[in-house]
């Protein structure tokens, strides 16, 4: 679920910890059990919660999957989804074809 | 049956890494709660053929997760690594297949706690869906510690 960073109110902080992973992006968890928290841009234009720590996560449609070329060859879904490769999200989100 | 070859393993970091032969008998996916609190999807589980060989170890966090159970993460970048029984001889781990390199997972052998699946997603292949007390052969279930939804 994704919305601008300013948004999400974290609480208690002192437990979460975050990890720059790329030039562009922060993962955060929580640095008692490791459960993902969320990933965001680092000007905070975007930050995507992830649905395992929301309650009532069971009841969600899955529509769009993401760097799709990426996906390796041992698992597959059944749904119908809109696909993106990395390309695509990076255009996507930049604007830059 | 051809014998597996030694993967690498790692967490984003490389805060933890580790060695040990993929078992040949599949990727066991399991659907219950606690995996997809910790990682917003179902755990895809590789056991070690002789138990995981830990080689950096400096991010390894265990997180007493249940009665039965305890999860390994990086305690630096966040990575989800293992699920091990508390009373698992050392290394008797699963390993989450992320931090393994694609071409040494195995196909699916099985998914588990299939009754804790939400219905919007749904995998494409035929192996057999257990539920939790299939796999428990009547033992309790297991109780979180935490939050729980």
């Amino acid at each position: 679920m994704a919305a601008p960073a300013t948004a999400l109110r974290v609480s208690p902080k002192a437990s979460v910890k975050s990890l720059s992973s790329s030039d562009y992006g922060v993962r955060g968890f929580c640095g008692n059990c490791g459960t993902h928290l969320y990933w965001k841009m680092k000007d905070d234009s975007m930050i995507a919660v992830w649905i395992g720590t929301l309650e009532h996560s069971d009841d969600l449609s899955f529509d769009t999957q993401i760097f799709i070329d990426s996906k390796p060859e041992h698992y597959a879904f059944t749904n119908e989804t809109k696909n993106l490769t990395g390309a695509e999200v990076f255009a996507a989100v930049t604007g830059i074809p | 049956m051809t014998k597996a070859s030694p993967a690498h393993g790692s967490c984003l970091c490389g805060a933890v890494t580790f060695s040990g032969v993929p078992s040949t008998r599949g990727l066991g996916i399991c659907h219950c709660k606690m995996c997809r609190v910790q990682s917003s999807g179902p755990f895809f589980a590789v056991r070690i053929e002789g138990g995981v060989r830990l080689i950096e170890e400096r991010g390894l966090k265990w997180y007493d997760a249940s009665d039965i159970g305890e999860r390994g993460f990086c305690c630096d970048c966040g990575s989800t690594l293992f699920w091990r029984s508390k009373d698992a001889e050392p290394g008797d781990w699963a390993v989450s297949a992320g931090t393994l390199p694609d071409s040494a997972i195995p196909k699916i052998f099985e998914h588990i706690w299939i009754d804790d699946k939400p219905a919007y997603y749904e995998f494409a292949d035929d192996s057999p869906r257990r539920t939790a007390a299939d796999c428990l052969g009547g033992a309790p279930i297991a109780k979180p510690k935490g939050v729980k939804h």
